[in-house]
C-alpha cells in the first residue's frame, strides 16, 4: 500500500522549504534616487547684468576731442545684457521690481570734476526693460514683473555730450537691485 | 535602497543650495526665501574726455589771416579826438574752447619792438595807435604794444568745470585807429599773433 501520508508530508515539507528559501533569498529591487523638488512655495529671484561671473562690466564712452560738448551723442561700448528670473507659486505670484541707484556713485574724474548720470540714457533691444535715462536717484524703478518668468534684454547706453566738461576720465557705478518685497 | 557615494554628494549639494540665503557674484545674484528678497548687482561706467584747446581769431581755417584796414581821411590826420573806424575787419569774430585749465592769450608782433612799418627804415606807427575792445569782457581783447608778449597777455574767465573749462564759442573783438599823430605817408603793415596757452 502506497505511503500517501509520507508523500504528502514530503510535499508539505518541500513546500515549506520553498517558502523558507523564498523568505531568505535576496531579490534585487530596482534602484532609484528620489529627489523631492519643492513646488516653489519659496520664491526665488535671480539677476545678471553684463558679463556674468565674478566680474563687473564697464560701459565706456570715448568723446572725440573735436566733439566735446557738441550735443552729438556718444554710444557706449559694450551693450549690456540683463537677465532676470522670478519664480513663485502659481497660487500666490510674487512681483519683482528692478530699480537703479545712479546717485550714490556719481561719475567723477581724477581731477574732481563730475558728469551727471542724467547725461546717460539707454535703449532697450526688445522693450522688456524699457528705454530710459538715469535720474540720479537712489531707487529709480525700471520695470516690474510678476512670477514666474525669465526676462532677457540688452541695453545700449548713450552719453548725451551736451556739456563742455574738463579733461579727464570720469568713473561711476550704477547699482541695479532686483527685489521681491 | 542603495545610494552610491556620488549620488550622496549630489544630493548634499542640492540640499545646501536650497538652504543658502543668497549666492552673489560681482554682477549677478540669486536669492530665495520666504521673506522680502533683494539682490544688488553693479554696472560701471567710464567717460573719457580728452584735453583740447581750440582758438580762433577771425576767419576760420588754418592759415587764414584776416587784415584789419584803417584809412584815416587826410583832413583828419593826427586829430586825436577823431578815432578812425576800420575800413575792413574792424570787428573780428573770436572763439575759444579749452578744458585743460586756465587759458592765457598773449599777443606778439613782427615789428621788432618798433611798430607797424611802411617799408622805410625809421618810419613806424606804434601799435599803441590801434585801440582794442571786446563785446564780452570775460574774453578780453589784449592791448597792443610794440613789445607785445606776456606784459600784454589776458586771462579769459573760465566758464565751468571747476575753473578748468573755458568756452566762448562766438565773441567779437574790435579795433579802432587812435589817430593821435601825423605819420609820414605810406602803407604801414604789421602782423599780430595771438597765442592761447593752457598748462
Amino acid at each position: 500500500m502506497p505511503d500517501h501520508y509520507g508523500l504528502q508530508a514530503g510535499v508539505l515539507l518541500l513546500a515549506g522549504l520553498i517558502v523558507c528559501i523564498a523568505q531568505f533569498v535576496w531579490v534585487p529591487a530596482a534602484e532609484a534616487i528620489v529627489i523631492n523638488l519643492p513646488n516653489r512655495a519659496t520664491p526665488r529671484i535671480s539677476i545678471r547684468v553684463g558679463a556674468g561671473g565674478n566680474r563687473i562690466s564697464t560701459v565706456e564712452f570715448t568723446v572725440p576731442a573735436t566733439d566735446i560738448g557738441s550735443d552729438n551723442p556718444v554710444t557706449g561700448i559694450p551693450s549690456i545684457r540683463i537677465r532676470l528670473v522670478i519664480r513663485g507659486p502659481a497660487a500666490s505670484p510674487v512681483t519683482g521690481i528692478l530699480s537703479a541707484d545712479s546717485y550714490s556713485n556719481p561719475l567723477t574724474s581724477n581731477r574732481g570734476n563730475t558728469i551727471p548720470f542724467s547725461d546717460i540714457s539707454w535703449t532697450s533691444s526688445n522693450g522688456d526693460i524699457p528705454s530710459g535715462t538715469f535720474t540720479e536717484s537712489t531707487s529709480q524703478i525700471l520695470a516690474t514683473f510678476q512670477s514666474s518668468r525669465q526676462i532677457i534684454d540688452t541695453h545700449t547706453f548713450t552719453y548725451a555730450n551736451t556739456g563742455a566738461v574738463a579733461e579727464g576720465v570720469y568713473a561711476g557705478r550704477v547699482v541695479y537691485t532686483w527685489a521681491a518685497p | 535602497m542603495k545610494i552610491t557615494y556620488k549620488q550622496y554628494v549630489i544630493a548634499t549639494f542640492m540640499a545646501a543650495a536650497c538652504m543658502s540665503p543668497a549666492i552673489s557674484l560681482a554682477d549677478s545674484g540669486t536669492i530665495n526665501g520666504g521673506g522680502p528678497l533683494s539682490v544688488p548687482v553693479d554696472l560701471d561706467f567710464r567717460v573719457v574726455i580728452p584735453g583740447t584747446l581750440r582758438f580762433r581769431v577771425g576767419t576760420d581755417g588754418a592759415g587764414s589771416v584776416d587784415e584789419v584796414l584803417f584809412e584815416p581821411p587826410v583832413d583828419d590826420l593826427g586829430v586825436d579826438f577823431l578815432d578812425v573806424a576800420a575800413t575792413n575787419n574792424g570787428t573780428v569774430s573770436v572763439s575759444l574752447f579749452c578744458n585743460i585749465g586756465p587759458v592765457t592769450i598773449t599777443p606778439t608782433n613782427n615789428g621788432g619792438g618798433n611798430g607797424l612799418n611802411n617799408g622805410i627804415p625809421g618810419e613806424y606807427i606804434p601799435y599803441s595807435e590801434i585801440l582794442t575792445s571786446e563785446n564780452n569782457p570775460a574774453l578780453a581783447n589784449p592791448p597792443l604794444t610794440n613789445t607785445g608778449g606776456a606784459a600784454d597777455a589776458t586771462s579769459p574767465t573760465p566758464t565751468s568745470g571747476n575753473g578748468k573749462v573755458t568756452n566762448y564759442p562766438g565773441e567779437s573783438w574790435f579795433f579802432t585807429y587812435d589817430n593821435t599823430a601825423v605819420y609820414p605817408v605810406g602803407t604801414y603793415t604789421g602782423t599780430v599773433t595771438y597765442t592761447a596757452s593752457a598748462p
